[in-house]
This record gives C-alpha cells, structure tokens and sequence, in this order.
C-alpha cells in the first residue's frame, strides 16, 4: 500500500490541499484503514485545540522581545547588571580593586623587583675604608650599621 | 719731620711685633703641611685605647654613637658601638687579616678580610698626588683634643661640591684625635672625636676575635672587596663595561668589583680624587630608594629619563637603556648630576 497520501492529511483537513492532490487523498482513504485511523486523530486534535481558551497576547511581548535581542550580550545573559543598585556599587569595588593592583604593583616587594639599597651602601662604606686616608672609626661606624640594616633591622631604634 | 715720625711709628711697628707675637705661639713648631700629611697617611703602630664619639649626619637626622677603641699593632683592631645606655649595638674587630662585624641583635657575624690588606688598582703615590692636586693642605693649632695638644690639618677643595676635611693630629703620637667631614651644602657630614685617649694600653689576641657560638656568620658583599681593572671586570661578568677614566671634579678611576646582592648581579665602579670616593653601581633591575627624602630630577639635556636624589647618603639614581646606573659620595648634588652626565 501507498502511504504518500498520509503525510498530506492535515493539509486536507484543512483545505489547503490542490485539486489533484485532494483527489488523490480523497481516492486513497476508502481504501486504507491505517490512513482513516490518523485523519480520525487530526480531527480530534483540531476539535479539541478549536474548543481550547484564548488568552490575549499581551501587547509589550513583541516590543520586549526587540528590545532583549538589541541588548548587548553580558545585559542579556547577566540582566542584573542592568541595574544601577548593582552595578554602581560593582564599579566602585572594581575601582578600588584596580587602585590596590596599581599600588601594589607600584610598592612591589618582590626581591627581583629591584636591588636593595643598604648592601651597596655597605659596600661603598667598605670601600672608603680602603681609602688613602684613614677614617677608620667614622668609616667602620658607617658600614657596620649598613651592613646590620641589610637584614632589614634598624638596631639603632 | 724726622723726629716726629720716629715718635709716631715707634708705636705701631710694636703693636705690628706684639699682633705677631700674639699668632706666632700658636705656629710655633707647627710642622709644614705636606709633613703633617704624610704623617697622617703613616699612622703609627702602637697600642692605644679610648672612647670615640661619631656623630654623622643624613638629611636632617643625625645619629650619635660612643664608640670603645682599642688599637693594637699589627693592625690590630676592636670598636665597640654603644647605645646610649651602655648597650652593645655592633663589633667591628681586626685582627690585621680577616675582619668581622658582630650584630648582638641579630645574633650574626659579617665575616670578611680586614681593611688595607689588598693592593689597589692605584698606586698610593698616584692617590697622594691626586689629594694633593685637588685639595688645599693648611696647618693650623695647637688644639687640645682629649686633653692633649694637636695640630690641625685642614684639606679644603680646590673644586666646588666636594667635601672639605678637618683633621686634628696628636703631636706626640701623630694619631688623629679628632676627624671632621664638610659637605659642600651644610655645615658639617660627619665627626668622629676622642673624648679619652691612651697611649700604650695592653690589649690581648682575644681582643680582636669576635666570640659567639650561637651567632651564624656570613660574608656579605663588599667584605671582600676585589680591585679589578675595568678589562679584568669585564673578563669576569662577560659583559663589556666602557666606563670614563675620570669624572668631573678631578675623580680619576680607581677599581673595579662586581658582587651578587640577593638574585642580582651588581657591578662596582670607584673613583678618587685623593681623599672623596664616588661608588657607580650598574644593575639590571633600579635600585629601591627610601620614599623619604627622594627628588625626582629631570635631565632630558643629558638623554636621560629621570634622576633621583636620596638624603640617605647622596645616592643618584638613573636608567641608561636596559641598566640603571646608581651614583653613591659625599659631593654636591649638582656634581653628583655632573657626574651622571659623564655615562652617556
């Protein structure tokens, strides 16, 4: 048997079929049960969808829709940040974030950052100990305290 | 009329006699100054002992410390630096060889070679001659230091920006009681002065050896300081350094060292004039100055970015490409400037 016809059914029930397809739909149900079977179920689908409630569409959906697809991206996935009670308090914090990186960056201890300042001044100090004339005790006071503040401790407090 | 002018100039040729009678007892037997010199660069050997105040001044901070000297021969030495209520702050001790700092504090020894153990790049005639080519020698005195009367040797420069130095040299002994360091843009940089001095105290070996079982000994840089030439300097780092023979100033070089501080490699250059010392160190990272008392100066004339000056010591900061240059001595901050314009 033949089934083409079955898949333009619901076009027949609704009429939209051309002559010579209705024809051809029309010759084929007598015969087949299997194709009576589904126009009875389409019948009863329509019937029960035609007998259904109608709710108004309400009329900004359409405006709402245009609105959402014209919106950039982060406002579209993160609608909150669309909220200026969120999003001025969120541009404060990210200032101060952004101001304590470039402090930080600024005032960076990080030994590779940049060379210490007290081993070179010990090591100027030394060297004038090594000079034509002698300062010996004014020289040794000078880079033994540098020496002590190398390490970061200022023994003189 | 001649009679009249006899009278009259009686009176004045002996005020003239009596002003230099009154001057002439203060350089009775004052030696000449190049003498007195010479005597300062030789100090004796002997042994003697005292209590030294140093007083150096950095910015408007000052910082005073009683120091306990004992000197022996050999080149013997022990100070002990004093806080004011007696503590001990720092030792420095030599016993003629190797040196040590010894920190109480922190428990450490800084353990090195002891001063004037190497042979400079420059000879010591070519340093005196360098002195005495850039700074004024006058005598002056007698001062009591210590209750014992000295000459003073004053070196005044002959260049402006550069410190001028005061020395009062004991008579009997030719050591210097009492050192005083001029800078060009204050009053005075630095002193150092005996308050008590004794000739011929006894002092044993143990003296000049730092003893602490628990402190932990380092060597850090510039304890063991190396006099290179600037060809040996860059055969050692593998880098080429092309640096001025002389500075503004009168500066000529002297040596060259290179050390490690922390990661950092960091290369050394010294000048003289005879008697000031201006440190170049070249880095690859800058040099971290204290915040307080830095000044930015701008020398775009010079091709360079920025320099800074620090009032922790005189310290001169600049970039030259991918090195930062850092200028260390006691010179006036327009010399110092000068200077930085030498490394082009």
């Amino acid at each position: 048997m033949n089934h083409d016809e079955q898949a333009l059914l619901s076009a027949w029930i609704d009429g939209e079929l051309s002559q010579d397809e209705r024809a051809r739909v029309e010759a084929h149900l007598p015969g087949c049960a299997s194709c009576r079977g589904d126009l009875d179920g389409l019948r009863f689908v329509k019937t029960r969808l035609a007998r259904a409630d109608r709710r108004a569409m309400p009329p900004d959906l359409i405006a709402g829709i245009e609105a959402a697809v014209a919106r950039p991206w982060h406002l579209r996935w993160f609608p909150v940040l669309g909220r200026s009670t969120v999003l001025v308090p969120a541009g404060m914090v990210a200032a101060a974030g952004l101001i304590v990186g470039l402090w930080l960056g600024m005032t960076n201890n990080d030994p590779d950052q940049f060379v210490p300042l007290e081993p070179l001044l010990a090591a100027h100090a030394r060297y004038e100990a090594e000079a034509l004339l002698p300062e010996d005790t004014m020289v040794a006071a000078r880079y033994s305290y540098h020496l002590a503040n190398a390490d970061g401790e200022d023994q003189q407090q | 009329m001649p009679t009249a002018k006899t009278s009259s100039s009686k009176p004045a040729f002996l005020a003239f006699w009596l002003a230099l009678a009154a001057v002439l007892p203060a350089r009775a037997g004052a030696p000449a100054a190049d003498k007195l010199l010479d005597k300062v660069l030789a100090p004796p050997d002997l042994t003697y002992s005292g209590r030294t105040m140093v007083t150096q001044w950095f910015g408007k901070q000052a910082r005073a410390e009683e120091v306990d000297v004992l000197i022996a021969t050999g080149g013997r030495a022990r100070r002990r630096f004093l806080a004011p209520d007696g503590r001990v702050l720092r030792v420095v001790v030599s016993d003629g060889e190797t040196e040590q700092v010894y920190v109480p504090r922190l428990h450490k020894i800084y353990a090195g070679d002891a001063a004037r153990t190497y042979e400079k790049i420059m000879p010591a005639e070519k340093e005196r001659d360098l002195l005495v080519e850039n700074y004024d020698l006058a005598v002056s005195g007698p001062e009591t230091v210590a209750g014992r009367p000295t000459w003073i040797l004053q070196l005044t420069p002959k260049t402006p920006g550069k410190p001028s130095q005061r020395l009062w040299v004991d008579q009997q002994t030719g050591v210097v009681l009492e050192n005083k360091r001029f800078l060009p843009e204050r009053s005075f940089a630095a002193m150092s002065r005996f308050v008590t001095f004794q000739p011929g105290a006894a002092a044993a070996q143990d003296d000049f050896k730092v003893v602490d079982a628990s402190a932990s000994v380092m060597h850090p840089a510039g304890l063991e300081p190396a006099f290179l030439s600037l060809e040996e300097l860059n055969a050692a780092t593998g880098r080429a350094a092309n640096f001025p023979e002389k500075l503004p100033g009168g500066f000529h070089f002297e040596s060259a060292d290179y050390m490690t501080v922390g990661r950092h490699s960091v290369r050394e250059i010294r000048y003289t004039d005879g008697l000031a010392i201006v440190s170049i160190f070249l880095t690859d990272r800058p040099v971290q100055l204290p915040k307080q008392g830095t000044t930015f100066v701008s020398t775009p004339a010079q091709g360079m970015s920025a320099l800074r000056l620090s009032a922790s010591g005189k310290v001169l900061n600049w970039r030259r490409g991918r090195e930062y240059f850092t200028a260390m001595g006691d010179v006036s901050r327009e010399l110092l400037l000068a200077i930085s314009g030498s490394f082009k």
